[in-house]
């Protein structure tokens, strides 16, 4: 079949836009109202921020609970793509690689090249090397060197390395369309972790050469290889979750995104048309290389007429995901001077409003951290200054007056919030059970205790992740770049005195507060528990979720059925790892 | 050319070969994200950070 219509219809995006804003919106304004009406006897400047905080939070909240509704109802299944009549198109498998493990890049190579073999396509792999120091570069080279000898009916792979490395990925990326983009009709970007599927690029590229007004088709990777307790939980909610949020989302971005800037397909002419991106003026975090180029890149499409897209129903796209919480808030950082970067991008001239909203998505997303952190604040500081209840304030009273009880106002709002949270998750459970899904994650039983397990996790480390994006929001915005460091990949276990050395500040903090709570207003001490205990526990947290974890629980589709292509990047792993120890010998670039 | 290979080998070529990447240049204009006349966000966003703006 050949289908050259949208498969997210203008219309119905629109009216899913309309009814999350409509939601989150609501849910913000009753949040707010409840709590205005619950405001306590302190100062009332304590009570106003603390209206103002709930509003922003609650609606980010809302507007991640809307897009799992949106997400429940199935899309239609995915179009079979008959192979062009004419000759196939040129297509590149970019994969950019910065001080990456060579052996494991080699092996991914090697598996997707007999996927795509096998899959009957003949694309291009171009290895884009930004490492450096001359004995890592030597290194790559020997290790992928048996990669370059041409082999009858298999992909040709090509590799450069740059000497002069601007713009990180994005600069790699355009060095290689500025010298040889003209010689492919379109490119499959992956990341140095992504793996694909012979057929899923085959199916990619039809998709594109049917639809002409196509210019960027995002799937959605699936994270693979998680062996530590995060690592799997968090597997596990990218297989089980982000299922039924990704169709959310897709319906909401409609033709406007989202790029994630790997395990894509893009159309060269419009990537060379639209996404050359300028420097920005000033120095970093806010000025210079635009990190989070991705979000970028789509707007920049969206904005020269051409269609992104993210379609959750191509499946044979992976990726690996942080093995533990260190590594995580680590690459959590890099993400938030991205957004927040963004700030300066908000007006760019011709962007889709869309395009500007997702930027502010992105910015809130950081920010809703501090609010939440400024909410328990203001809390404290209102419970500090409260007034001591006046029963006789009128002079020769009879009758005692009672404080009004705002406990009914508390409790909706305790429900309405813990509910945002939770009922998504539920329903996302309903849903696996009653399609099926479930079955890919060892069953319904085992997906309850998945998801309980994975919601109790996830609250504990809440306070933590709290801290650490407080911290990255406040650096950012004091002007404090933290670089864009290599993903250090495969790094597992913690020990406890590692986690110490990293956290050691959110122990601290979390005794301090707790410590204040006791002597300032023990009356809310209790209040203060589920915070300052995960944040006192941080360092034994993180050790302790970064230990290898068996398939009891948190178990994904991809366990039970290897894909194949993953299954041969881990042979083709293990050989590589034979030829570890190989000689150094020295390559030579053909004229 | 298109790849750079950081040292040149010093004896006799023993290792293979790395294939030189199609040659076929394509243009890709800088696009233009930051308006010549900044916008009220632009202003606002200037003087929040200064420094860095």
């Amino acid at each position: 079949m050949r289908d050259a219509a949208p498969y997210l219809r203008p219309g119905a995006t629109r009216r899913c836009r309309i009814a999350a804003l409509t939601f989150a919106a609501f849910c913000a304004v009753a949040a707010a109202a409840t709590l205005a009406r619950a405001g306590t006897d302190s100062v009332l400047v304590w009570d106003a921020l603390r209206v103002v905080f709930i509003l922003l939070t609650t609606a980010w909240l809302a507007w991640g609970a809307a897009q799992a509704f949106l997400g429940l109802r199935r899309l239609p299944p995915l179009p079979r793509m008959d192979p062009p009549d004419c000759a196939p198109p040129p297509v590149a498998i970019l994969i950019p690689i910065c001080n990456e493990d060579p052996a494991a890049v080699r092996a991914r190579v090697q598996a997707m090249r007999a996927s795509v073999r096998a899959a009957g396509i003949s694309p291009d792999f171009i290895i884009l090397s930004d490492t450096s120091g001359e004995a890592a570069v030597v290194r790559e080279q020997v290790m992928l060197s048996p990669l370059f000898d041409a082999r009858p009916g298999f992909p040709a792979v090509y590799y450069r390395n740059r000497t002069e490395r601007y713009g990180r990925k994005a600069g790699n990326i355009e060095d290689f369309i500025r010298r040889s983009g003209g010689a492919y009709e379109h490119v499959v970007i992956l990341d140095a972790d992504s793996l694909m599927e012979g057929e899923t690029i085959a199916h990619m590229i039809a998709r594109m050469e049917a639809d002409p007004g196509l210019g960027l088709l995002q799937t959605l990777p699936r994270i693979t290889g998680a062996s530590s307790i995060f690592g799997r939980a968090m597997q596990f909610a990218a297989g089980f979750h982000s299922a039924v949020f990704s169709r959310g989302l897709a319906r909401l971005q409609g033709a406007t995104g989202p790029f994630w800037g790997h395990n894509a397909i893009v159309r060269v002419r419009a990537l060379s048309q639209c996404c050359g991106l300028p420097e920005l003026q000033g120095p970093p975090p806010f000025g210079g290389t635009i990190l989070s180029h991705d979000y970028v890149e789509a707007a920049l499409l969206a904005r020269g007429g051409w269609r992104v897209e993210m379609d959750p129903r191509i499946g044979g796209s992976y990726e690996e995901g942080p093995e533990n919480l260190l590594a995580f808030a680590r690459r959590d950082r890099r993400w938030c001077q991205g957004n927040l970067q963004h700030m300066r991008l908000l007006g760019a001239p011709g962007l889709k409003p869309w395009s500007r909203f997702v930027f502010v998505q992105g910015i809130v997303s950081y920010l809703v951290a501090l609010a939440w952190a400024a909410f328990l604040v203001v809390s404290f500081l209102a419970a500090m200054t409260a007034a001591q209840p006046d029963y006789f304030p009128e002079a020769r009273q009879l009758f005692p007056v009672f404080p009004d009880d705002r406990t009914h106002q508390i409790a909706a709002l305790v429900i309405g919030i813990g509910g945002l949270l939770l009922l998504p998750k539920l329903l996302i459970l309903g849903e696996a059970v009653v399609t099926g899904r479930a079955g890919g994650h060892g069953g319904a039983l085992r997906s309850a205790f998945s998801v309980l397990a994975e919601t109790a996790m996830t609250a504990l480390i809440a306070p933590v992740m709290l801290m650490f994006q407080c911290r990255a929001v406040i650096e950012v915005l004091a002007g404090q770049d933290g670089g864009w460091p290599a993903t250090a990949r495969g790094e597992g276990r913690l020990s406890l005195a590692q986690a110490w050395r990293a956290t050691r500040w959110i122990s601290l903090t979390g005794a301090g507060a707790l410590i204040s709570m006791r002597w300032v207003a023990p009356d809310l001490l209790l209040w203060l528990l589920p915070v300052a205990l995960p944040m006192i526990a941080a360092p034994v947290l993180i050790a302790a979720t970064s230990r290898p974890w068996g398939r009891g629980l948190f178990v994904v589709p991809e366990e039970i059925a290897t894909p194949p292509v993953v299954a041969a990047y881990r042979e083709a792993r293990h050989d590589a790892a034979r030829d570890h120890e190989v000689s150094d010998v020295p390559l030579v670039p053909q004229a | 050319m298109d790849q750079r290979v950081t040292q040149e080998p010093a004896g006799p070529v023993t290792g293979p070969s790395i294939p030189a990447m199609p040659n076929a240049p394509l243009d890709m204009p800088r696009q233009c994200l930051e308006q010549a006349r900044p916008s009220l966000i632009g202003l606002l966003m200037a003087q929040l950070f200064h420094k860095n703006a």
